[in-house]
């Protein structure tokens, strides 16, 4: 038996299994939602949902670094959820590397990705990492998929996220698209992404020196402000907004547990006004 | 064989000219200008004295190079092995091929006259041996040597040739008449011995060549694919759906070639011949053995879809498309084993993105990462093509260098070579149980560092704040310094560089470096900055 007429059997018995569990209730990896940290999860209906197009965006120009490093610990996330621990695909265009440095190997082991979990895909502009982001996606082998696209103006828009989002569905695999040239322009930008964060580096927690008076710099941490989610069809009752898109809220990465810190529970210090009380309104 | 001899026949001679010790000689002319008695040697001045409408050109031989390299691979049409031989032939393996083109009679024919037609004069021989050949292309009447002659049909073919038929240098051709030996014949028949002994080795060896009795190879330009399906048009195509339509039909061919052997193809090649003797050659690769013919259309399809690619300008059409497997590998038979079945066809799906992403950008542009062992940072990775498999696999032993890592312990103290890594670095790294820590490095590294104005308390502290691309920065966290040596062993005078973790005080994060050690290295060291953290 030739391998291609064994994956039609198999993907026939997949469909006959399918029709009979969609009698029970589908069960499938779509209903996914990968929890972030509790003070954001509530507006987030539960947490990032594992097959849609999520946007992050940096807050300042010298905050491109932590806007793709929150990306990366969404994907190390989702990496770590995913049953085979499918790899990550990471495509970038070629301006960006020219413009903020190359993704150094080495650095990204720090998010909990090893060399052997990582695709490099560098495209030469933002449309062919538009197309080589929907072909990944709809091929369904991947973990996460992040694209960082700097001409974001010139060809991205609600035709090109609306594609992405159509190809993460049929593939079941998040979209992490990050805009490395747009900042301070969020809430401008229309899309039909499910969700919009803009995040901004924050100070670390020090750990305190060897020798000298400043202290070192601690794990990585980011001030992340959701400006977009959509409504989870789950949440029923009045159309409330979910979540307050002034406050911006301090996460914190934990490279060993591969995942954020509750911001209240592990600062030693009063939280300051930055850092925020508990979210207001439960996880619904 | 073939033999060219300049430009299109024209009313007017024509030959190009060199020059050649401390005069201007005639190196091709045209038939017309053979014809009227001019041949090559012959002083310009003299050719022109002689033939006043002689339009003379000089001889570019970079550009010849590359005219008989493109005419070689438009000869593949009639043979996968076709190879150049010197300056002016070419040299083609027909063994097992006369018979598809009526016989080798007709297929010198066919050879010659498509020439003709692309405006180039061509002289084609047919022997058992390259050397033969060669002889019989050049000097020959007849030139088509009977298959297994020996004896006296040998003797009739070649014996009655100048010397010159044996590859022979000038000298030696000179010498030889001198001693009253003109042609094949009168080496032929005379005691090997003595001529070897009077005119060098060579001779006797030319001449074994001849009949086979010395061996003599060709070497290809390309070698000839283990599997390829070929289709011929009387009448050129040059739509793409029908070529589309073709390729589709070969790799169906193709596939059942290959899969008699149970193989399947690691790289294959469309290679498409243009009417007026242009070729074009698609190569595409593939991360798993391939054999479905599909799966092989999909990506030359990426390769005809290619936003930045021309290869596929028609022109005047293609008459002759061929499909090679140039890499085969053997594809495992399918396991019957259901648990397993769906992680195979992930990993399935998987390489099949890869090849098609590689087909579409270019396979430098999907890589994975491999570590390189080497404490310079810039040089401490490489980008492999995806399409080449997992990245997991064991560093090659020629690159390792000897390691510099030393343990954390007081003894390290400040040698030179070594990494001294702070205590953060320790908590930072964490996973577990290891020996070395890792130090922390960036998450984008700058392909070339970015000199910067720093300030330190002291020459050789760390930075209390710094100016990057006109923006200061204060400094209030910072980890370092981390040291890294030159490499003694590849350059001896590099500087060493003293690296930090620095944060600003709103909270982003940068990797920079002094350069050079105060004092010992650089009076004043100057500062970069080489990478960004998250």
């Amino acid at each position: 038996m030739s391998p291609g007429s064994k994956l039609e059997t198999m993907a026939h018995l997949r469909s006959a299994i399918a029709g009979i569990e969609s009698q029970a209730g589908p069960r499938r990896r779509a209903e996914f939602r990968l929890p972030l940290a509790a003070a954001l999860d509530g507006a987030l209906g539960g947490g990032l949902a594992g097959d849609a197009l999520h946007e992050i965006a940096p807050a300042g120009p010298g905050d491109g670094a932590a806007a793709i490093a929150f990306a990366l610990c969404l994907a190390a996330r989702f990496h770590a959820a995913s049953p085979r621990r499918a790899p990550v695909l990471i495509a970038y265009e070629e301006f960006c590397t020219r413009e903020a440095g190359a993704l150094y190997g080495p650095g990204l082991a720090a998010f909990g990705l090893s060399r052997g979990d990582l695709v490099f895909v560098n495209a030469p502009d933002g449309r062919a990492l538009l197309w080589a982001m929907e072909e990944a996606l709809k091929s369904g082998a991947l973990a996460a998929v992040i694209g960082e696209l700097w001409s974001v103006a010139k060809h991205y828009g609600l035709a090109a996220s609306r594609r992405l989002l159509l190809a993460a569905h049929k593939g079941e695999t998040p979209a992490l698209i990050v805009h490395g040239g747009l900042f301070g322009q969020t809430e401008a930008l229309s899309s039909a992404a499910e969700t919009r964060f803009e995040i901004a580096a924050a100070p670390s927690r020090r750990l305190p020196p060897a020798s000298g008076n400043l202290g070192l710099p601690g794990a990585p941490a980011f001030a992340v402000r959701l400006v977009k989610a959509r409504l989870s069809p789950a949440a029923q009752g009045p159309p409330a907004r979910l979540f307050d898109e002034t406050r911006s809220t301090r996460l914190e990465w934990s490279s060993v547990e591969t995942s954020f810190h509750d911001p209240t529970v592990s600062l030693p210090v009063a939280p300051a006004p930055l850092y925020g009380p508990r979210p207001r309104i439960a996880a619904a | 064989m073939l033999r060219r001899e300049g430009g299109a026949l024209s009313p007017t001679p024509l030959a190009t000219y060199a020059k050649i010790g401390n005069a201007q000689l005639l190196v091709c002319v045209d038939r017309l200008a053979a014809s009227l008695g001019l041949t090559a040697g012959l002083p310009l001045a003299d050719a022109k004295a002689r033939r006043p409408n002689l339009i003379a050109v000089e001889a570019d031989p970079v550009e010849e190079g590359k005219l008989l390299e493109r005419i070689a691979d438009w000869l593949q049409r009639f043979t996968p092995l076709a190879a150049l031989d010197g300056a002016d032939g070419i040299m083609l393996d027909i063994a097992g091929v006369a018979h598809l083109f009526n016989g080798e009679a007709s297929l010198i024919q066919e050879i010659e006259t498509r020439l003709a037609g692309q405006g180039l004069t061509a002289r084609a021989g047919i022997a058992d041996f390259p050397r033969a050949a060669w002889a019989l292309a050049r000097f020959a009447k007849q030139r088509i040597a009977p298959a297994d002659a020996t004896g006296k049909i040998f003797a009739q073919l070649y014996h009655a040739l100048p010397l010159a038929a044996l590859g022979l240098n000038k000298d030696v051709v000179a010498d030889m008449a001198r001693a009253g030996l003109r042609q094949i014949g009168d080496v032929a028949l005379r005691p090997r011995a003595p001529i070897a002994a009077r005119f060098g080795e060579d001779v006797i060896a030319r001449l074994d060549a001849l009949s086979g009795l010395e061996r003599a190879a060709i070497s290809p330009r390309f070698a000839a694919p283990d599997f390829s399906a070929e289709r011929r048009f009387a009448s050129a195509i040059q739509e793409r759906a029908a070529i589309e339509a073709t390729l589709f039909k070969l790799a169906e061919n193709l596939a059942f070639l290959l899969q008699r052997q149970a193989k399947g193809a690691r790289r294959l090649e469309f290679a498409l011949f243009r009417v007026d003797g242009a070729v074009r050659r698609i190569v595409v690769g593939a991360s798993r053995p391939l054999n479905e013919p599909e799966a092989m259309r999909r990506l030359f399809r990426e390769r005809f879809e290619a936003p930045e690619t021309d290869e596929f300008d028609p022109g005047y059409g293609f008459d002759v498309l061929r499909l090679s497997c140039l890499l085969a590998e053997p594809l495992a038979p399918a396991q019957g084993d259901l648990a397993r079945a769906s992680q195979e066809e992930k990993a399935q799906t998987l390489a099949d993105l890869l090849d098609r992403l590689s087909a579409r950008l270019g396979a430098r542009r999907v890589t994975r990462i491999d570590c390189v062992d080497t404490h310079i940072p810039e040089f401490a990775v490489a980008a492999i093509p995806a399409t080449l498999g997992d990245a997991r696999r064991p560093i090659p032993a020629r690159r390792r260098a000897p390691s510099a890592m030393v343990p954390l312990s007081r003894s390290a103290g400040k040698e030179e070579g070594a990494s001294i890594l702070p205590r953060a670095a320790v908590e930072g790294g964490g996973g577990g149980p290891r020996r070395f820590a890792s130090p922390a490095r960036p998450l984008r590294l700058f392909e070339r560092p970015e000199p910067i104005e720093a300030i330190a308390e002291i020459p050789d502290g760390p930075p209390l704040r710094f100016k990057w691309r006109r923006a200061m920065h204060e400094v209030a966290a910072i980890e370092g310094p981390e040291r890294i040596a030159a490499e003694w062993w590849r350059r001896p005078d590099g500087p060493t560089r003293d690296y930090f973790r620095a944060e600003d005080t709103e909270g982003r994060r940068f990797w920079l470096y002094r350069e050079g050690l105060y004092g010992r290295e650089a009076g004043r060291p100057r500062w970069y900055m080489h990478g960004l953290f998250g």
